[in-house]
């Protein structure tokens, strides 16, 4: 078994003359969550379209679960979940009957609707219409129903849009424990605290090309500015280059004045704004 | 084999099931019926039901009481074809596609041809329930109740077809009131041909025409195989070209989508 879930390589699309997505390259190893960043319309979206055939790409190579895509089975897609930035459930039937449909439908057991709706937080909302339900609850119910059939690879676009922040960090830790069982995670999303929490990797996206691919702290300290913040007793706060910083902290020790040494790393937003050349 | 058997079971249930709940395709079964009771209650109170109303017009000419009995039945007919097959595929498809519960369904690896199947054979079902309960109350003679309802399922075959593609081609439920109309007329044509001679050697060779014909041979009693070539070359037709046209667009219909 191929220790690579899926990969792309030098992969191309267009709409027309437009080139959303340009000479794409990454790789997901099996059991990684991997984050998939970009401001919007940077292609993400297109990107898990191209993964889950519902686009065809111009060029390059695409393989899934060990195999190209044009060769993937039925059966390899048994294997995979997929939360679209689309994906609705059936407004007049319920939550948990939508849940049994898509058991019914993977061929797996009912026996774990009850278990979703408990750990989405909708075992008390199971028999509620889903016309009736708020868009974080069709959003939950939407989540399972991607979850149903315990997938080998998981793809989220945008899971936690729309949620409250204790569903958000619910969500954050059925991922967390997914990984660990093994699943594929491949995440989507504008959300760069939520992306540092869920994965492993992530790749930011920007105008169809991407711009950088590693992990959160990797790339943290790629873009982390030569600077360190010293707060001292009598002379303030003083902004140093680590290079030159080393005589002056000692200094500042010697004569008792050091209150507090801070590396000036940026956060994961503060690298994707960066990269993609936006501002605050 | 297995797994495409349990997919459609999955998808007929529920396909039945929401349509249960939806209150519009509820009415695509109510209104045929109530037509009929309408119309044989209407032409009873003319003094002209004979058979259809026992007590009133018992005394009518044969051929009056056959062509009443036509009157109802064809409307019947084509009101269960136009309403229960069309109108519910239609509208129930492009409800699918505005709502993306369709993309959603085919991102849970359910095929197009599973999907399209079972909305079809669902679709063939409210038709059958709703001719069931027309010929019922209609009070047409039960002899001619495996005619009508052989023709009411060969009948509603082309209409399927057709309707699944409309239905696809709907991009939402307001467009599919549009694209309706002229399926519903097709389905419907059969019923204006009691208006005129002209107008029946036209709409017989529509996609119900051919089924219409056969259960006006039923009715008089004429049928005959000499009688039944034109009307089954028809159906055949229309079933040939509704496939074809299917096969051909559906595929299309969907990726655009």
């Amino acid at each position: 078994m191929s220790a690579v879930a899926l990969s792309m390589e030098a992969v191309s699309l267009s709409f027309g003359p437009k080139r959303v997505l340009d000479n794409l390259a990454f790789s997901v190893r099996r059991g990684e969550a991997f984050g998939f960043l970009g401001p919007s319309g940077a292609g993400k979206t297109t990107t898990i379209k191209l993964l889950t055939r519902q686009l065809t790409r111009d060029g390059g190579r695409i393989n899934l679960l060990g195999r190209p895509i044009e060769n993937a089975t039925t059966a390899d897609y048994e294997r995979i979940g997929i939360l679209s930035d689309t994906s609705a459930l059936y407004e007049r039937l319920s939550i948990a009957d939508n849940l049994k449909l898509y058991a019914r439908l993977r061929g797996t057991s009912r026996r774990r609707v009850p278990y979703l709706l408990e750990r989405l937080g909708l075992a008390d909302d199971g028999k509620r219409l889903i016309k009736n339900c708020s868009k974080g609850m069709r959003q939950r119910a939407a989540l399972a129903a991607a979850l149903v059939h315990e997938p080998e690879l998981l793809f989220l676009d945008e899971p936690t849009s729309g949620l409250d922040p204790a569903a958000r960090a619910e969500v954050h830790r059925m991922l967390a424990e997914l990984r660990e069982r093994g699943t594929t995670v491949f995440l989507t999303t504008h959300d760069m605290a939520e992306a540092e929490i869920v994965c492993q990797r992530v790749a930011i996206l920007n105008d169809g090309v991407i711009a950088a691919c590693d992990t959160p702290d990797d790339l943290k300290l790629r873009y982390a500015r030569n600077r360190i913040v010293v707060r001292t007793r009598s002379r303030g706060t003083l902004e140093l280059t680590k290079d030159a910083a080393g005589p002056v902290l000692s200094e500042l020790a010697q004569a008792g004045e050091l209150l507090s040494v801070h590396s000036d790393e940026p956060n994961l937003e503060e690298v994707f704004l960066e990269l993609t050349g936006r501002e605050f | 084999m297995q797994a495409n058997l349990r997919k459609l079971g999955a998808l007929i249930a529920k396909d039945a099931v929401d349509l249960a709940k939806n209150p519009t395709m509820v009415l695509c079964v109510v209104l045929p019926v109530g037509f009929s009771v309408f119309y044989r209650f209407f032409m009873g109170d003319m003094g002209l039901g004979g058979p259809l109303r026992s007590g009133v017009g018992a005394d009518l000419e044969p051929t009056v009481a056959t062509l009443l009995q036509y009157i109802v039945l064809n409307m019947a007919l084509c009101m269960c074809i136009g309403m229960g097959a069309a109108t519910s595929l239609i509208y129930g498809l492009a409800e699918e596609k505005e709502k993306h519960t369709l993309r959603t369904l085919m991102l849970a690896n359910v095929t197009a041809e599973q999907i399209m199947l079972a909305k079809g054979i669902v679709a063939l079902g409210l038709t059958v329930v709703a001719e069931v309960l027309c010929f019922v109350v209609s009070g047409a003679s039960w002899s001619l109740f495996g005619w009508f309802m052989l023709c009411g399922i060969v009948g509603a075959v082309p209409i399927i077809l057709l309707s699944l593609v409309v239905g696809l081609a709907s991009r939402d439920q307001m467009t599919a009131g549009m694209y309706s109309v002229p399926i519903l007329v097709i389905a419907l044509a059969p019923m204006f041909g009691n208006f005129s001679e002209s107008v029946r050697n036209v709409v017989r060779f529509a996609p119900t025409g051919g089924v219409d014909e056969l259960l006006r041979m039923a009715i008089s009693g004429t049928v005959a195989p000499s009688e039944l070539v034109m009307p089954l070359l028809v159906t055949a037709a229309w079933i040939v070209v509704a496939a074809v046209a299917f096969k051909l667009l559906y595929r299309r219909l969907l990726r655009d989508n």
